[in-house]
């Protein structure tokens, strides 16, 4: 038993090793990158022209096939980093904090699309461009959480003790993010259970559906082409002073 | 046709969401390429000067070597 | 074990004494920021039983978060924490151990004082009980998730702006439930709900905020 987990152990160090990592995302990424193009643009315009106009909402409803793949993507890309940022932790593989730290902006800026088309979508809704809804609240401290995060990387020079400061932080920070989410709800349905949250209907049409799923898989798979791309620069950046390195990039101009 | 693009009385909304969407998202994947391009350019210039340095001084030692 | 943790324990508050102005100084910023909101807003008592229960909340919060520098950099300049990580017991125990003296310096007096600043905001009776006991129970989370984001800081320079980003946004919980409690016992409603929520999260923090303290104190410190 203890043999075989210490093969699985050595065929992920080598695969998770620099210079591996770096040839075989080259040839990943631009599948990645194509098949998260044609689905997000295929999503965008079924979700713009075809899906069915909601009776309530009129075509304001069609913000949500970006607003809630944006929110998921939030959350989502905090568990990656709180995941990979252990991994880094307690196996020392410093590809995982490579991607827990690539993964930040990107999360950054998913969770601030979020919060911007929720209010966008808010104006005609409610009459305000911001009301303290459940939704909206909670990704507001999620973006506080990942501005924290980035905020500490950057502070600390040594990036590999920033890798292990900001693992715990994420860590600490996915815990209690269930716990922040089900205050935020519980605060919110005290004090204006009377809003109209359409976000999350549960009984959402099959054609409404379809342009939602396609651009939350868009959105994912936009997500892995542009880790892998900023991950393969910080890769290059701290191992320039490798043999394999200097002969990709000599071969390359 | 017109019309699909109003999106009744909502058109400024739905497309300032998309628009923002497609604003941010691009920005994200465009600033690691154009960031891959520099760091190609700086470790270029890295080498050639490494490599220009040790030649420098292989040059030196033989010069010292063919004095002595 | 237990006698290293008492005696740590005893070191620790026996400094914190010396020093008076630590334990002074976090309870005389709590009441001067309640001061400034009646000033700010209206003196009248409507307005300030209304917002009072949040207004000594995040006072206390604020109070609590910016007097946690002094739990770790003292030790931290003079090397004991190097040597408090070199010796033979759990740094978590440890750590448990200056996370309580903290408590104890600014946590505690602002619990004391809490029915005075009560009063001050106009809260009835039931309500100023109800603040004492939310702050019994929420204080101790400040210390012990503000002790994570300070031994992740304790290294930087100027860490101090930092931490604020860090440690907020995790107490929120805290203050939503202990706030609400407050309010809702003004209106004369249930507040057990709360309180059983309070404790439960405080006794969640108790048992893994030392451990990522801990682990964050072995990072700052390598």
């Amino acid at each position: 038993m203890k043999s075989i987990w210490k093969s699985v152990m050595k065929f992920i160090y080598h695969f998770a090793s620099p210079k591996h990592f770096y040839r075989i995302s080259g040839k990943l990424i631009p599948w990645f990158g194509w098949l998260a193009a044609i689905l997000l643009i295929v999503g965008s315009i079924d979700g713009l022209f075809f899906a069915p106009v909601d009776y309530q909402q009129g075509d304001s409803y069609r913000i949500i096939f970006i607003h809630v793949p944006a929110a998921w993507m939030s959350m989502f890309i905090y568990m990656v980093m709180a995941t990979s940022g252990a991994i880094g932790t307690i196996w020392k593989i410093k590809l995982a904090d490579v991607v827990a730290s690539s993964s930040a902006p990107i999360g950054a800026a998913f969770t601030f699309l979020a919060l911007v088309t929720g209010s966008i979508w808010g104006k005609p809704m409610w009459g305000a461009w911001w009301v303290w809804d459940a939704r909206l609240t909670s990704e507001l401290i999620l973006l506080f959480l990942y501005l924290g995060f980035m905020a500490l990387e950057a502070a600390i020079e040594d990036p590999r003790a920033a890798a292990r400061a900001c693992a715990i932080l994420a860590i600490v920070g996915v815990i209690n993010i269930p716990i922040i989410h089900y205050s935020v709800e519980w605060w919110n349905t005290l004090h204006q259970g009377a809003t109209v949250t359409k976000f999350d209907k549960p009984s959402i049409h099959i054609s409404m559906l379809i342009p939602l799923l396609l651009m939350a898989l868009g959105f994912k798979l936009y997500y892995v082409a542009v880790v892998l791309v900023r991950a393969r620069n910080k890769v290059l950046y701290s191992e320039q002073n490798n043999s394999w390195v200097k002969e990709i990039v000599k071969a390359h101009g | 046709m017109l019309e699909m693009f109003q999106m009744g009385k909502y058109g400024a909304y739905v497309w300032s969401s998309y628009g923002l969407a497609l604003f941010i998202m691009g920005y994200v994947a465009i600033k690691p390429l154009m960031d891959k391009k520099v760091i190609f350019k700086e470790l270029m210039m890295k080498y050639r000067r490494e490599s220009q340095n040790l030649a420098g001084k292989k040059q030196e030692q033989k010069q010292e070597q063919g004095q002595s | 074990m237990f006698n290293a943790f008492l005696s740590l324990l005893k070191r620790d508050l026996r400094l914190a004494f010396r020093h008076k102005s630590e334990i002074l100084n976090p309870l005389f910023f709590f009441v001067i920021v309640v001061t400034l909101f009646p000033l700010g807003i209206s003196p009248e008592k409507q307005t300030l039983a209304e917002i009072g229960p949040g207004i000594i909340w995040v006072a206390a919060l604020l109070a609590s978060m910016l007097s946690l520098d002094s739990l770790f950099r003292s030790d931290f300049d003079d090397g004991t924490l190097e040597l408090m990580l070199l010796s033979e017991y759990p740094l978590s125990v440890m750590v448990l151990a200056k996370i309580i003296v903290h408590w104890l310096i600014t946590g505690f007096p602002i619990i004391i004082f809490s029915p005075l600043l009560g009063t001050v905001m106009f809260l009835s009776p039931d309500a100023i009980v109800t603040l004492m006991i939310t702050l019994l129970l929420g204080t101790p989370i400040l210390s012990l998730i503000g002790a994570i984001g300070m031994a992740l800081v304790v290294a930087l320079k100027r860490g101090g702006m930092l931490l604020s980003l860090l440690v907020l946004p995790l107490y929120i919980p805290v203050l939503i439930f202990s706030a609400n409690a407050v309010g809702s016992s003004m209106a004369g409603l249930s507040i057990s709900g709360q309180l059983y929520f309070l404790a439960a999260f405080m006794i969640f923090c108790l048992t893994l905020a030392p451990i990522a303290t801990a682990a964050a104190l072995r990072v700052s410190l390598e």
